[in-house]
């Protein structure tokens, strides 16, 4: 009787717990999102050069949180040189996002000094790297969206420039000093080091005795 | 000596003037007089493009192939074993991959399967039984072949099944009609079909092993991007 009554107490809350579990492991996905235009270097970039890419904003498009990695892809479709994946440096290599959270990631373009000149593309595609088990076979999910950038088969003029002007500048530097040194020895003036002769004091000149 | 100390000072000045002064900028004077203002709070619709995946069921089942000894309803056999999440002719495809936001294409690729945990495997690669020569199925009749594996998807509205390897192409099950073309909210179901490799290394002592199929958003070509700057 006490079974038969306990029994009838515990199946509703079990069914109950299982309808309430049932719809949330269901809608349980894996998901990501990627801003929708691409990352575009305004200008061109030159061999040798270090520059900052517009950041590229992705999104936890998931119903948990994931971590998130953004890597550079050959575009499936072709169009230009694909960008080495090792150009292309994000800020964080992955990061941790609540669903519906975003963030934007920055990143940097690294070219070669042997870079070939022409029009670069590839994707940038954020990954999620959460999984969901189903059994054998883990499924993931990505988004990609487009880079692309110009290298100039020059070397920056900036980096040429800015050796110029710091020679420039220490010759300046130089020059004056040594106007100046000129400029101090033949006006005749003169620093004059004297030096005093050290006493010890009344103790010592009057003989006084040492404990 | 103060005519030495002058001259320094002036140098000094002169270059902090030209280096510092370039970083020096004013801020905007603030607006004079009273305003009033009121704060519009607006929704729009989503722009970033985003893809889900949602599995309903959590099984690699209806283990087939494989000869005995090496045959088991319960794992994947030797050679060639397969495995089904899903199945398509009950019309079970429990995989929901759901695209969002600005229009593009749904592209799939698979990894390598790597064993689970701490078990010593070699990895197994996607591999298909067409394609390039680099990708290609090594084993007798198209089938995976030493460490390969194929994984094949299938959807309700595909008559064929589409065989996935490790370069991300058109997953042609989204849209069997129009190529992967998606475009906001666009949803299709899908289920998988796993075949095992042919022979695994005799040091192998894995018995758990994970594959990969991953789903990619991708945006429209840069040539569309180009047409519609």
């Amino acid at each position: 009787m006490h079974l038969r009554g306990l029994l009838g107490a515990l199946v509703p809350a079990v069914l109950a717990g299982a309808l309430v579990a049932l719809p949330q492991a269901a809608q349980a996905s894996i998901g990501v999102g990627i801003q929708p235009g691409p990352v575009r270097l305004s200008g061109v970039a030159h061999p040798g050069q270090s520059v900052a890419l517009p950041g590229v904003s992705v999104v936890n498009a998931g119903t948990r949180p994931e971590s998130i990695r953004v890597v550079v892809q050959r575009d499936p479709r072709g169009g230009g040189r694909a960008v080495p994946p090792s150009w292309v440096q994000p800020g964080m290599a992955s990061v941790q996002l609540a669903p519906h959270h975003a963030i934007r990631i920055p990143l940097e373009l690294v070219v070669p000094t042997g870079a070939k000149p022409g029009a670069y593309v590839s994707d940038i595609v954020a990954i999620a790297s959460g999984r969901l088990s189903v059994g054998h076979a883990n499924l993931g999910a990505a988004a990609a969206t487009l880079l692309e950038f110009r290298v100039a088969a020059d070397p920056a003029p900036g980096f040429w420039w800015s050796v110029f002007t710091q020679t420039l500048w220490a010759l300046l530097i130089v020059i004056v000093l040594a106007a100046v040194a000129l400029v101090v020895r033949r006006s005749g003036f003169r620093v004059r080091v004297e030096r005093d002769a050290a006493g010890y004091g009344p103790a010592d000149e009057y003989g006084g005795t040492h404990a | 000596m103060r005519n030495l100390l002058v001259i320094a000072a002036i140098v000094v000045g002169g270059f902090l003037v030209i280096h510092v002064g370039k970083a020096v900028t004013a801020k905007d004077p603030p607006p004079g007089g009273h305003s009033g203002s009121t704060a519009v709070s607006i929704n729009t619709i989503q722009t970033y493009r985003t893809i889900t995946v949602s599995p309903t069921t959590v099984f690699c089942g209806g283990y087939a192939r494989g000869n005995p000894p090496n045959r088991s309803r319960g794992a994947l056999g030797f050679p060639n074993g397969t495995c089904a999440v899903g199945n398509r002719l009950k019309g079970k495809d429990p995989i929901t991959v759901t695209y969002n936001g600005v229009q593009g294409y749904v592209y799939v690729h698979a990894g390598w399967a790597l064993p689970n945990g701490n078990e010593v495997g070699t990895p197994w690669k996607p591999c298909s039984s067409a394609g390039h020569r680099v990708v290609r199925c090594t084993g007798t009749n198209g089938l995976p072949g030493f460490n390969q594996y194929m994984v094949r998807t299938f959807s309700p509205e595909a008559q064929t099944l589409m065989q996935v390897t490790g370069n991300n192409v058109c997953d042609v099950n989204f849209r069997p009609v129009g190529g992967c073309y998606a475009s906001r909210g666009n949803f299709q179901r899908e289920g998988l079909y796993i075949t095992g490799p042919s022979k695994i290394p005799g040091s192998d002592t894995a018995q758990s092993w994970t594959a990969w199929v991953i789903w990619t958003a991708e945006p429209q070509s840069i040539r569309h991007h180009q047409d519609n700057d």
